[in-house]
């Protein structure tokens, strides 16, 4: 496992990727403002709505809402989009602490990219969209944005935090909570590193009504470590030194602590009714969201 | 122990190389990483489920010390002492003479040789051989080679002391032999070197030692027992008996003695002997059952150290024919003897006689041969012989009688004191023989017995004295007969312990078989009409002749007479026979090197700790 000495590297989203990002929508499994669990959100059209933007016409779309003088003029199809005022409220929580640091890249990096990606399906679905980083408290953040033109704020946040604290994840939370209070959906991409504070930051969380989906990041070899010989194992946040002597033994049992603690996590999410999703930083941030995590029901 | 490589010790200076080196291998590789959490779980997992976590680490640095230390110590080549002799070859020669069994606190001197040697054998080295060579009166391999213990005590067990005296001699040089044979030899004797001439193992071409058996003891010894004939009282059956003891302690004594005829008391009579000295006796009278008869046995009723030769043996009064001869010219002694009842006379020129001849008593007036066998013999003026009881040189004249052994049986009845001698050589006694007659100048009249050569020497021609003029001279040649018929081979009865006794049996016979003390059989063969037989244990014998006439079973005496070897008052330790070195001793014990056990040590912890440290997965 590699820490990288800092992660100034920017984020940049692929083109591609975001053309593919941009038919994604994020979908919430609760009643959050109004709207009934379960029911297909739809964006309200009328004279009484405001117009908020366009988009690439998709097949299935709604034929009303094409914008025909733009089509005249460009030969192509753009679907006006309205905003309303019970649109979803997504916000992305990154851990951006010391322990973020570690792999190459490194899950902050990777991290980063998948709150980016994020933001973006939700900024493209004119959701409201803000973007959090915490460490042993909040740090930077935006406020709720709507709109793709947003999209370089949070880039330019994200590029711009740095890693490096202790993480606390319970009073991130309580912060966070204290700050919006209204229910949304919440993701939290993070390597949950803080066994001590996990759980009642979550429980926090939830307690306005957030639906709220675990993004467990993690290098690989932190669930297969790949030592052998004898180490002294600094805490990258605690600075705690630890020596040991790795053994076949020692890995079979420190993989066996590593599985318990993950499925220890995912009973405790399922049981809140959260979503809890485990990707390792080896994963592409493409693949994981295009693929993995619209299996949660989350993303479509 | 002892360490023959002391400059190894430098290599201690490994011992911090190794400590720094282990510390140093403790620097651990250093990573930071996102989280240690369950790192120190798992270590304090480790530590609560294993106490000695802390300590396994330092049985790390201890095995490896101890690695070190084993192989350093190997190099330093320590050896310890153990009777161990890898290869070697040893012969032990082991004394079998009478006087091993002289008793010193209830264990004879042979019981502690052979103690002392059961214990080496029970130390043997790797590939190391023993042998035992017996030196009794006849030198004789009685194991060859071998490692097997087993065998070795059940040969030890065996063995048992010869009422003889060993020759020492020719068993060394038999082991010597051996030695020659093998690579490695070691000799060892075993021996309480009585009598022992040093000069014997001065040649020694092996390496050599010496296992010194016993210590000095006190011994009271019966040097000569006969029946001398039957009483002079025609009314009594009694017989009269010469019996000589000697004193080798430093006290005098007073002891009974014990006569009995075949097994039963018959008398008791008293015997006093000076320190050191030898006395003589004859005891006249001594009961004896004429209807059932048998064989007379004396015995000392005195607690000493040795008691082999506490206790002799006679035939009964014994009236047989004895042959005489007279090998030379002296009509005086002829005359003499010729008066004599019992005895068949013989006379022959000096240049007739041939040695060897089976007569019971020759008489040599003015001659004696250069070599003489075993037997009785009696010299007037005789040259100078080595097998005489002494040394004879220039003659003197009148030499004047001035003592007598008057309770001597040659001597009974004879007046030494009338006659005159004219002219005498003067005569030096051998150690051993007796002074029968003494003058001022020259003793008159020696007895002396060596080698089973018994001789009287009259230092004298009979006609250089009036001694033939006198009464006393018949008296006297009876006596000297009567004397020597105790001593008679020629009926066979008295047989002695060491040496070859040749017995007269009839010419036809094919052999003779011996049946003794203990259920003793022996067996001989027969040589022109004589049956040489060899005992070496006293008692009382059955001789059977098998073939021939003379098919009659005859009893037979042997006894063990060598004031030599009753002699136990001294030792001769072998530093005295070599000097001051000490090192010619035998010790149990020698140098061995553990080297090789040290770095086989090194080698398992070395494994041990492979296997802790790879195996186990520190």
């Amino acid at each position: 496992m590699v820490i990288s000495t800092s992660d100034k590297k920017n984020i940049i989203l692929d083109p591609d990727f975001l053309r593919r990002l941009a038919r994604l929508k994020i979908e919430t499994r609760k009643i959050l403002g109004g709207v009934m669990k379960g029911e297909k959100r739809s964006k309200k059209y009328g004279t009484s709505v405001e117009f908020a933007d366009y988009r690439d016409y998709h097949r299935g779309d709604d034929l009303r809402y094409l914008d025909w003088n733009i089509y005249a003029r460009l030969e192509r199809f753009f679907l006006k989009l309205f905003q309303e005022e019970e649109d979803l409220t997504v916000h992305v929580l990154v851990d951006t602490s010391a322990s973020m640091q570690a792999g190459d890249p490194s899950k902050a990096i990777y991290a980063k990219k998948l709150a980016a990606a994020l933001a973006y399906i939700g900024l493209t679905n004119l959701d409201r969209v803000s973007v959090t980083t915490f460490q042993n408290d909040i740090k930077e953040g935006t406020q709720l944005l709507r709109g793709r033109a947003h999209l370089a704020t949070i880039l330019d946040l994200l590029n711009k935090v740095e890693s490096g604290e202790k993480t606390d994840f319970l009073k991130s939370m309580k912060s966070f909570t204290l700050r919006h209070r209204s229910s949304g959906l919440v993701f939290v991409v993070s390597d949950f590193l803080d066994p001590v504070n996990v759980k009642e930051g979550i429980k926090r969380l939830k307690y306005n009504n957030n639906d709220i989906l675990l993004l467990h990041v993690l290098d690989r070899t932190e669930l297969e470590p790949d030592l052998r010989g004898d180490w002294a194992l600094t805490d990258s946040e605690t600075g705690d030194v630890v020596e040991v002597s790795v053994s076949p033994r020692l890995i079979s049992d420190y993989k066996r602590r590593m599985v318990a603690y993950l499925d220890d996590l995912r009973n405790f999410a399922r049981k809140l009714g959260l979503g809890y999703v485990l990707t390792t930083t080896d994963v592409t941030p493409e693949d994981f969201i295009l693929k993995k995590l619209v299996v949660t029901g989350f993303v479509k | 122990m002892a360490f023959n490589n002391l400059i190894a010790l430098a290599f201690l200076s490994a011992i911090p190389v190794i400590i720094a080196l282990y510390l140093l291998r403790l620097q651990r590789k250093k990573k930071i990483i996102a989280s240690t959490f369950f790192w120190t779980e798992m270590i304090q997992d480790l530590q609560a489920n294993v106490p000695f976590q802390k300590l396994r680490w330092n049985i790390l640095l201890f095995l490896q010390l101890l690695i070190a230390l084993a192989i350093i110590f190997a190099m330093i080549d320590p050896s310890i002492k153990a009777a161990l002799n890898e290869g070697q070859r040893t012969i032990f020669v082991i004394d079998t003479s009478a006087s091993m069994s002289a008793a010193i606190n209830g264990q004879t001197r042979l019981e502690k040789a052979l103690q002392d040697i059961g214990t080496y054998c029970n130390a043997l080295s790797p590939r190391e051989e023993v042998m035992l060579i017996e030196a009794g009166e006849h030198a004789q391999v009685i194991l060859d080679f071998t490692d097997n213990l087993s065998t070795i005590e059940n040969t030890l067990i065996k063995i048992r002391v010869q009422d003889a005296r060993s020759d020492m001699e020719t068993a060394y040089r038999l082991a010597l032999s051996k030695a020659g044979e093998v690579d490695q030899p070691k000799l060892v004797i075993a021996s309480d070197f009585s009598g022992v001439d040093a000069a014997l193992f001065a040649d020694s071409s092996a390496p050599l030692q010496f296992l010194q058996a016993g210590e000095p003891g006190n011994n009271v010894a019966i040097t000569d027992f006969s029946v001398t004939g039957l009483s002079d009282n025609p009314d009594i059956s009694a017989f009269n008996a010469f019996l000589a003891v000697r004193n080798y302690t430093d006290q005098a004594i007073r002891s009974d003695i014990d006569f009995l005829v075949n097994n039963e008391l018959v008398d008791v009579r008293t015997i006093e002997v000076d320190p050191g000295s030898r006395t003589a006796r004859v005891f006249n009278d001594i009961p004896y059952p004429a209807v059932t008869g048998g064989v007379v046995e004396v015995k000392l009723d005195i607690e000493d150290d040795m008691s082999l030769d506490n206790t002799a043996y006679s035939l009964p009064p014994d009236n047989s024919t004895m042959e005489v001869l007279i090998a030379g010219d002296d009509p005086f002694l002829q005359l003499a003897l010729a008066g004599i009842p019992g005895i068949r006379l013989y006379k022959i020129g000096a240049s007739e006689y041939l040695p060897g001849a089976s007569f019971d008593l020759t008489f040599f007036p003015g001659w004696a041969p250069e070599e003489l066998l075993p037997g009785n013999y009696v010299f007037f003026n005789p040259p100078n012989r080595d097998y005489l009881p002494c040394t004879l040189s220039d003659p003197i004249p009148s030499p004047q009688v001035t003592d007598w052994d008057d309770g001597n049986p040659i001597l009974r009845f004879v007046n030494p004191g009338s006659f005159d001698v004219f002219t005498a050589k003067v005569a030096q006694p051998q150690p051993g023989s007796i002074v029968l007659i003494d003058a001022d100048s020259t003793p008159l009249l020696i007895y002396g017995e060596r080698n089973y050569l018994r001789g009287l020497v009259f230092p004298f021609d009979l006609t250089s004295s009036d001694l033939i003029t006198r009464p006393t001279f018949p008296i006297l040649m009876y006596n000297i007969v009567s004397f020597f018929r105790s001593h008679l081979e020629s009926s066979s009865s008295g047989l002695r312990t060491q040496g070859i006794e040749a017995v007269r049996v009839d010419g036809l016979a094919e052999k003779v078989k011996l049946t003794g003390p203990d259920g003793i059989e022996l067996e001989f063969p027969i040589d022109a009409g004589h049956a040489f037989v060899d005992v070496n244990v006293a008692g009382v014998y059955t001789m059977e002749v098998i073939g021939g006439a003379d098919s009659e079973p005859r009893t037979m005496v042997a006894n063990f007479f060598d004031e030599e070897e009753s002699d136990i008052s001294a030792i001769a330790p072998p530093q005295d026979l070599y000097g001051s070195d000490s090192s010619m001793r035998f010790e149990i014990e020698g140098e061995k090197h553990v080297w090789k056990y040290l770095a086989a040590i090194a080698l398992i912890v070395l494994s041990g700790e492979w296997f802790f440290y790879h195996r186990k997965g520190f």
